[in-house]
């Protein structure tokens, strides 16, 4: 019964999916497309299979998520420490504020010519986008998280003794890994979306890359496999953290007595 | 033995711009393994004088005598302050994690506790998984086990319900008798505070607040004695 039930939960929540692919199949098989610019599902599916077992999309795959999980880590190091420091003195947050404000409206891929100009065609340039676009949610989220840290975890700790070192580890940081791993979310939808434009713009590797390669050679069914494997990507990288984000945030609803 | 002599305190009323006086010259004695009830109306200092005495919140003018290790200190507030991200037994423990205990000894004091308690089954649970009452006691557990020799309690049992909060008034007595604690609890409960008290110390409503009345009630612990009834009639005819 249970089992039926999250069986038509799944169905239901993936309606729309299903419909649109069930379209796609139809059009397909009626003939109503153009094939050479809509090939149809089978196709596409087929194509992206052979794509995966083949080693030259992984070279890409591999290259997209190397620079975006070294940006990343990397903004996730200088972030989370600054965002702490900010969101706990009220003094620092004001003097940063507004050269943050200033510089956050900034689109990345304005930047993303300047990053080429200092850093060169490859990694540097790419990882300097990536960081770029990941730093923002990751310190906003942190403030967000260290002043709405309850002011009674603070009071228990300072009436236990705690130091500020001890504040710091024992109540800051682990009060504040919901907000942080949410910003981690956030801002890891956004590296993916930046890099692809970025390898479209200066790059001889990665999806975005494969992909405007693909429309070059006019290889249309492999313009749809970097596609479909963006949204795969997208989705393994969103499943993760959703549940990372679930176990660590508390649900306060379920008594026992 | 804890002297407060000559304390003043003052807030600043930011309505008025002017600063609103609690303490003037306030002076109080507690008994060593004494339990003193600091009984009052809501607004009247009960929660400032605990914060005080912790060290929390500064004061003015005045002397605190028989406070030498603020770590010997246990506070109980009447709000939920485990630490959600902790299970039962880390949070027993957390006190003894500050004091650099390791973890092998703090767990084993926490254990200790939690049995003392009758609260053992629950040492693996999370703080939302516990009931209200459930989560005071282990907040209690937790002020206990950092070695604390001065327990304060501000109102721990406020927002539970009368079974409950009479079977936590017994554990209280108890913990508070075994472990030879000097605790100041601080209620608005006229049954609540003759039960547990040795000593009653009734604060007046009004900016400064002062000691309207002290009354020793010592050994009054039947509900429905006439003593008791009659207790509770001389304290609530302070307030008239």
């Amino acid at each position: 019964m249970k089992s039926q039930s999250s069986l038509c939960n799944f169905l239901w929540r993936n309606s729309l999916i299903f419909a649109l692919l069930g379209f796609w199949l139809v059009i397909g098989w009626l003939g109503w497309i153009n094939e050479v610019f809509i090939p149809s599902l089978p196709e596409v599916v087929r194509n992206t299979f052979e794509l995966l077992f083949t080693a030259g999309l992984w070279v890409h795959i591999f290259s997209s998520l190397s620079v975006i999980l070294a940006g990343f880590s990397l903004s996730v190091f200088i972030a989370v420490p600054v965002g702490v420091i900010m969101g706990s003195y009220a003094r620092v947050n004001s003097a940063l504020q507004n050269f943050i404000e200033l510089i956050r409206p900034i689109s990345p891929l304005a930047l993303y010519p300047l990053f080429i100009f200092l850093f060169g065609i490859g990694f540097m340039s790419k990882l300097a986008i990536v960081f770029w676009v990941s730093w923002i949610p990751l310190l906003f989220n942190t403030i967000a998280g260290v002043q709405r840290i309850s002011e009674r975890y603070l009071h228990i700790a300072k009436t236990l003794g705690a130091t500020r070192t001890q504040m710091l580890i024992e109540i800051v940081f682990p009060a504040i890994i919901p907000w942080v791993i949410t910003g981690m979310r956030l801002a890891m939808g956004s590296a993916l979306l930046v890099i692809i434009a970025a390898e479209m713009i200066g790059s001889n590797r990665g999806i975005g890359f494969f992909i405007l390669n693909a429309s070059y050679t006019f290889k249309i069914v492999d313009l749809y496999g970097g596609i479909i494997v963006i949204a795969i990507i997208g989705i393994l990288i969103n499943a993760v953290f959703l549940m990372w984000e679930k176990r660590t945030q508390i649900s306060s609803h379920r008594k026992i007595l | 033995m804890i002297k407060i002599a000559r304390l003043s305190k003052s807030f600043p009323d930011e309505n008025h711009g002017d600063s609103v006086c609690v303490f003037n010259n306030f002076n109080l004695q507690i008994a060593s393994k004494e339990l003193l009830v600091i009984f009052g109306p809501s607004g009247c200092g009960k929660s400032t004088l605990l914060n005080i005495i912790t060290g929390t919140e500064s004061y003015d003018d005045g002397i605190i005598n028989g406070l030498q290790d603020t770590k010997r200190i246990g506070f109980v507030s009447q709000h939920n302050s485990l630490l959600p991200w902790l299970k039962v037994i880390d949070n027993v423990a957390f006190g003894l994690k500050l004091q650099g205990v390791n973890k092998v000894q703090r767990q084993q004091a926490a254990h200790k506790l939690l049995e003392e308690m009758g609260l053992t089954r629950y040492s693996d649970f999370y703080p939302h998984q516990l009931s209200g009452g459930m989560s005071q006691l282990v907040s209690f557990a937790r002020a206990v086990a950092c070695r604390a020799e001065i327990m304060l309690m501000d109102e721990p049992f406020s927002s539970l319900d009368f079974i409950v909060r009479n079977k936590l008034q017994d554990t209280v007595l108890k913990i508070h008798k075994n472990w030879n604690l000097t605790t100041i609890f601080v209620t608005h409960q006229l049954d609540e505070a003759l039960y547990l008290a040795d000593r009653i110390v009734a604060l007046s409503a009004g900016n400064p607040t002062k000691i309207i009345s002290e009354f020793d009630t010592r050994g009054v612990k039947d509900k429905i004695s006439e003593h008791f009834y009659h207790l509770q009639c001389q304290l609530l005819k302070c307030y008239q």
